[in-house]
């Protein structure tokens, strides 16, 4: 593992293997490697699935990158492990600066790590803004029946609000908006415009900081709306 | 849920030997996968069992379901023992619990058609003799699925619909006991809801019970009437929901709890007091003595390395003896943390 984190850090800096080495065994030790010296020569295989992740930080982080690009790195972690990943990415982000795109499923590990959030289906995105702000108070059907759809969300219920169907191929997207087929809010936009137009980045009506692709015409409305029916 | 015990497991064990290579040497050596649980599961009951990657859940499915045989303790099925019953023996217990695997994708023969995977259980089993086609095209029906659909094969079909083929298999010999091991781990999450949905429907309409296996802790919340939480292949808490999740008393069920990030943060409520385990957990070659626990816990004292905790109630004796009927909240930890507000709320409602 060292060897890798040292040649990492040769390809980008004019120094001897032994410095480069000496760097590597450092940001092992950054990173909260135990014994960073001596599992500097340990092959990947050899570390535990944290240990590895760990290493992969630091692999990821020994040229001083300005953006770190994550993706799901907590996944394959169980979730004690998992917060001390996602503790050690928040301190060295704070340490070195960089910003970092986190690529997750999880919704939860965005609310207590991110600061903006992109929410994405089919290959495009369809909600944007401050991770806290979308999260609390969704404005696309899409980010609000996903957090409708979590257990937390209905805890004592005897039904989850689950989102209808499933999600399409990306080599045969729907016509119009891609969440169409599944959006239970389709029927309350005038007209086929869900049918037959893509919807256009805009700001969410009557938030700020916030912008959607959809075509209703008070998101915030219907989905609050929605949620008082429930 | 009536109270007629299903199936009642005690000091259940599995331990796989291997050879490892040490230095120049082969030396012989044994995985504790499971190692001395016991638990009950009542008509209609629904028991999660949780626990991170490698503490022996997936072990424990395999062993309660009797596709592999433990090295020790008993499994016995409406009272009869089943835990070394030969393959041939097994057909009974093969119809009364069936199990729901993790993997959609690998645990169904994709040579095969849905017709053909659902109508082999009817076959070994002699079910509907006659009338395969119409029972298949209904447990489609009853899993949401199209009927019509009965000559497609599985890579015809989404994962959250592969799913669905699978419990439909798992539903076909009208089982009593169904362990679902992860079942939705594996799906888009806007799926997930939709088969959690499934499973509760055939639940109440089937009146099954269940040994639901998962790591996620919300949706074992959701689904479960009773907790088994598990570390390196032992139960370290077990109780009723309500208090495995607000009234923790095992070291190891708070901390799980407490990592799990949670959602509520965006709606500014308060993160809870985070309890950070170091390191990872041991290997269960050499698990550590005495308390399993302790080379991660913040409470570990000397006993702990010394004595091993048995799994009891913290509050009263009665409770303890009173478990393998169960109902109660029982943890293995010589130091647990006792809520006494909440002991004082379920003794008085009690
Ligand atoms: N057939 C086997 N041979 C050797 N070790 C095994 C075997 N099956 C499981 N194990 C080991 O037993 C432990 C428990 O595994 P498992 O029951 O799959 O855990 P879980 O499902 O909780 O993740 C792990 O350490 C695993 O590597
Ligand atoms: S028995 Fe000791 S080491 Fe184990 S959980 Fe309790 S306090 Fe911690
Ligand atoms: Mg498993």
């Amino acid at each position: 593992m060292g060897g890798q984190i040292a040649e990492a850090y040769r390809a980008h800096n004019k120094v001897s293997k032994q410095v480069a080495m000496k760097r590597a065994v450092e940001m092992l030790d950054l990173v909260g490697i135990p014994n960073p010296q001596r599992r500097a020569n340990s092959y990947p295989h050899e570390f535990s699935g944290g240990m590895r992740q760990r290493a992969m930080i630091a692999l990821g982080l020994v040229n001083n990158p300005k953006l770190l690009i994550a993706d799901e790195p907590t996944t394959a972690l169980d979730v004690t492990v998992q917060a001390q990943i996602l503790d050690l990415v928040n301190d060295l982000q704070k340490e070195f600066g960089s910003a970092v795109i986190l690529i997750t499923h999880d919704l939860a590990v965005v609310a207590e790590t991110a600061d903006d959030i992109l929410v994405m289906y089919a290959g495009r995105g369809v909600e944007k803004g401050s991770a806290k702000e979308v999260l609390a108070q969704p404005s696309h059907p899409y980010t609000y029946g996903l957090l409708q759809s979590l257990p937390s969300h209905s805890e004592d219920l005897e039904e989850l609000k689950a989102i209808k169907g499933t999600p399409p191929s990306l080599l045969n997207l729907p016509s119009g908006c891609s969440f169409h087929p599944r959006c239970e809010f389709k029927t309350q936009v005038e007209g086929d415009a869900c049918w037959t137009v893509l919807p256009e980045w805009r700001p969410t009506p009557g938030l700020s900081n916030r912008e959607i692709r959809c075509h209703l015409t008070d998101p915030v409305a219907t989905l609050q709306h929605d949620e008082g029916v429930r | 849920m009536s109270d007629k015990t299903l199936l009642k497991v005690t000091d259940l064990q599995r331990h796989f030997p291997f050879r490892e290579v040490q230095g120049l040497k082969m030396v012989k050596a044994t995985v504790k996968a499971v190692d001395g649980i016991s638990f009950t599961v009542k008509e209609g009951q629904t028991l999660g069992l949780v626990g991170e990657s490698g503490c022996g859940k997936s072990t424990t499915s395999r062993l309660v379901t009797r596709l592999d045989e433990p090295t020790g303790g008993t499994v016995e099925f409406e009272g009869r023992d089943i835990t070394h019953l030969k393959e041939h023996e097994l057909r009974e217990i093969r119809r009364n619990v069936q199990m729901i695997f993790q993997d959609p994708y690998s645990s169904l023969n994709p040579r095969q058609t849905v017709g053909a995977i659902l109508t082999t259980p009817l076959r070994v089993h002699g079910l509907h003799k006659g009338k395969e086609k119409a029972r298949v095209q209904e447990l489609l029906a009853l899993v949401g699925l199209n009927p019509e659909h009965i000559n497609r094969y599985p890579s015809e079909f989404s994962g959250g619909q592969r799913q669905r083929i699978g419990i439909a298999r798992a539903l076909a010999v009208e089982p009593k006991l169904i362990i679902a091991d992860e079942p939705v781990s594996a799906l888009d999450v806007s799926i997930q809801a939709q088969v959690m949905n499934l499973l509760a429907k055939l639940r109440n309409e089937l009146d099954l019970a269940f040994i639901f296996v998962a790591h996620d802790l919300g949706v074992v919340r959701h689904f479960c009437d009773q907790v088994a939480v598990m570390y390196l292949g032992k139960i370290v808490e077990y109780g009723d929901k309500k208090k495995i999740y607000e009234a923790p008393e095992h070291p190891y069920t708070q901390a799980l709890l407490s990592a799990a990030p949670d959602i509520n943060v965006a709606r500014g409520i308060a993160p809870k007091e985070r309890i950070r385990l170091v390191g990872d957990v041991p290997s269960p070659i050499d698990p550590p003595s005495g308390c399993r626990f302790r080379t991660r816990c913040w409470k570990a004292q000397d006993i702990c390395a010394q004595q091993e905790p048995p799994l009891v109630s913290a509050t009263s004796e009665e409770s303890t003896r009173t478990f393998r009927e169960g109902g109660v909240h029982l943890q293995a930890c010589h130091f647990p943390e006792v809520k006494t507000d909440l002991v004082a709320e379920v003794e008085h409602s009690a």
